[in-house]
């Protein structure tokens, strides 16, 4: 586990003042394991077709139900899959998921808050009531039947999972919109007869995408997590790999196989713990306030 | 009492709201039911527009929308299509299940972490605070279905200590099965697992920014144990972010209860949304979303009397 690489945190709750700086530099050994380990994936994800694996696809690429050793890192399955292989290329889906869901969130996400937040009236009104009714639906259930209606495929998959991961960025970046809208360099831009645009664009924009990309790491995995589950319950991509499906598939061989499930949950929780880890670090670094919230 | 009417008209046009909102989204989704029910004989258009016809899906959005609302208030929400048992009947036989289990997750998630949270916060920065902030940490990189997997193995499989899926009847209510705690436990575990870690968290937090006020100062150098202080002065002032988060969180729990009872081949609402999901079933998975909503919106008009209740200080004069 990464945290165990964490060194000791000597300092007491009374200095805190001071502690974002300090946590940045001492986490510093668990922070590069875990940018490490997600650095480590998406290569695996995007040179596994070159390494010399066998092809995740293939049956008895080796004796059924092996235990990890040299030949098939991971093992292999009841029909001989080599386990290894195939949570490699698992990954990619997740890496895909991961990655849009972020750059929407950023885009569109960030630029509704900050209108709604900047302008507010009928347009902060109406982000409002959007995103509230969208974030009290639960989200898997939508996402579920999107998907089995639309049928299965990447493009349904991306669409549902990113459509219920904007609001969140749109409510961050809207609340943090309004912490700057009143602040002086923005009256300064103003009364200097800067446009509306340009306000938002030139001096809040850049103050907003500071804590946006703070709440990334946490909003990848949260749509890592939420493609995991639609996966489990066999409404991902079809013909494709993923560690939810994986993990499910594996789950009626725990008996005589464990590792065709304990593989990809190996590889799904070492996902989400360093995105957790790095959005809980990024979060103290730039908010001394939450610097308390990570233990 | 003005207050009281005030909330009644909002949860009103909030309900109006989502079950619109609901229906329009579900509606929009490409589908046809007919086509699942009829399986091959779709291609016969005749029977296609006959039972088009029957299930009164012939009709615009809007006018399906009016005639199914005017029958939900009534308590009809009409029959699934395809087993014909009414969609109240259904959904009763399952929902007793799932409310037991995610009331058992939310006892496990809050008996955990309220303690944890205290202990944590009491010592901040020794080693029962690290060791719980790494065991904390670690469960948010657990969603259920590792989690759930993770205890199967180990409880089930390979101690044979807990059954590994299904569940056992301990008594009815109306049609619906209550089970035996014992057997809802590895289950209940898997959904209150990440709750359990933010909830720690969160309270951990505000149990230290609340330690630093003027009031713990006062009652320190009145020489009042820190245990004390912990459990009749500083709690209650910093439940506030977790009681909204354990409210507000249904919506997780909903979800994580889908992938729960999947993981344990449980027949509660989880499972019943999902097949109905995936046959179609349109009326049950509607009446599923708008059961949610009610008592999501019900639960969030309630917590704003609770907070009244636990922090005298958010009380208004109108």
């Amino acid at each position: 586990m990464t945290t165990t690489g964490t060194p000791p945190r000597t300092a007491s709750a009374a200095d805190e003042s001071i502690a974002p700086i300090r946590n940045v530099r001492k986490y510093g050994f668990g922070l590069w394991l875990a940018i490490a380990w997600l650095i480590l994936i998406a290569f695996g994800a995007i040179l596994g077709p070159m390494l010399p694996l066998p092809d995740p696809h293939a049956q008895l690429t080796g004796a059924p139900f092996a235990s990890p050793s040299s030949h098939h890192l991971f093992g292999t399955d009841l029909v001989g899959h080599d386990l290894f292989s195939q949570v490699l290329y698992g990954g990619r889906v997740s890496m895909i998921v991961g990655a849009t869901s972020v750059v929407l969130g950023l885009l569109v996400g960030g630029s509704l808050g900050i209108i709604g937040g900047y302008l507010g009236g009928a347009a902060d009104a109406a982000l409002l009531w959007v995103t509230d009714v969208l974030l009290t639906f639960p989200g898997l259930v939508f996402a579920l039947a999107l998907v089995a209606f639309a049928g299965p495929s990447l493009g349904s998959v991306l669409i549902a999972i990113d459509v219920l991961a904007i609001p969140i960025y749109a409510r961050i970046a809207r609340a943090t919109t309004l912490t700057y809208a009143r602040q002086d360099f923005v009256l300064a831009a103003e009364l200097m007869g800067a446009t509306r645009t340009r306000v938002m664009v030139r001096e809040i924009a850049p103050n907003v995408a500071v804590r946006l990309l703070a709440y990334a790491a946490l909003g990848a995995s949260v749509a890592i997590l939420a493609e995991g589950g639609l996966a489990y319950l066999g409404v991902s991509v079809p013909g494709s790999l993923s560690w939810g499906s994986m993990i499910a598939q594996g789950q009626s061989q725990l008996q005589d196989a464990p590792q065709a499930a304990f593989a990809p949950m190996l590889a799904m929780f070492l996902t989400l713990l360093s995105l957790t880890f790095i959005g809980e670090r990024l979060g103290a670094s730039i908010d001394p306030r939450e610097a308390n919230v990570s233990g | 009492m003005r207050f009281v009417l005030l909330r009644l008209a909002r949860l009103a046009t909030v309900l109006l709201a989502v079950t619109a909102s609901s229906f329009l989204l579900l509606n929009l989704i490409p589908g046809d039911p007919t086509v699942t029910l009829l399986g091959p004989a779709a291609g016969d258009a005749h029977a296609k527009a006959e039972l088009t016809q029957q299930l009164g899906l012939g009709h615009s959005i809007p006018v399906r929308y009016v005639t199914w609302l005017g029958h939900a208030v009534q308590g009809d929400f009409g029959r699934s299509y395809f087993t014909q048992d009414t969609v109240v009947r259904s959904i009763s036989e399952r929902l007793p299940l799932t409310i037991e289990l995610m009331g058992m997750a939310e006892v496990i998630a809050l008996g955990v972490a309220i303690p944890l949270a205290l202990i944590a916060a009491a010592r901040a920065n020794r080693w029962f605070d690290k060791a719980s902030g790494a065991v904390t940490l670690a469960l948010l990189g657990m969603p259920p279905f590792i989690l759930g997997i993770l205890l199967i193995y180990v409880f089930a499989v390979h101690w044979h200590l807990f059954p590994s899926s299904g569940q056992t009847p301990w008594f009815h209510i109306g049609n619906g099965v209550v089970a035996t705690p014992r057997s809802l436990l590895l289950p209940a575990i898997t959904l209150a697992g990440s709750q359990l870690a933010v909830f720690s968290r969160v309270l951990r937090a505000d149990l230290l920014q609340t330690l630093r006020s003027d009031f713990i100062l006062a009652a320190r150098a009145k020489g009042i144990p820190t245990r004390r202080i912990m459990t009749h002065h500083a709690l209650r002032p910093s439940l506030f972010s977790v009681m909204t988060l354990a409210v507000l969180s249904l919506g997780a729990l909903v979800g994580g209860s889908v992938i729960v009872e999947n993981i344990f081949a449980l027949p509660g609402m989880g499972r019943l949304i999902v097949t109905s999901i995936f046959k179609r079933d349109y009326l049950i998975v509607q009446a599923s979303v708008v059961l949610v909503a009610v008592i999501f919106v019900v639960l969030t008009s309630l917590l704003e009397i609770l907070y009244v209740v636990v922090d005298p200080r958010t009380r208004r004069s109108e």
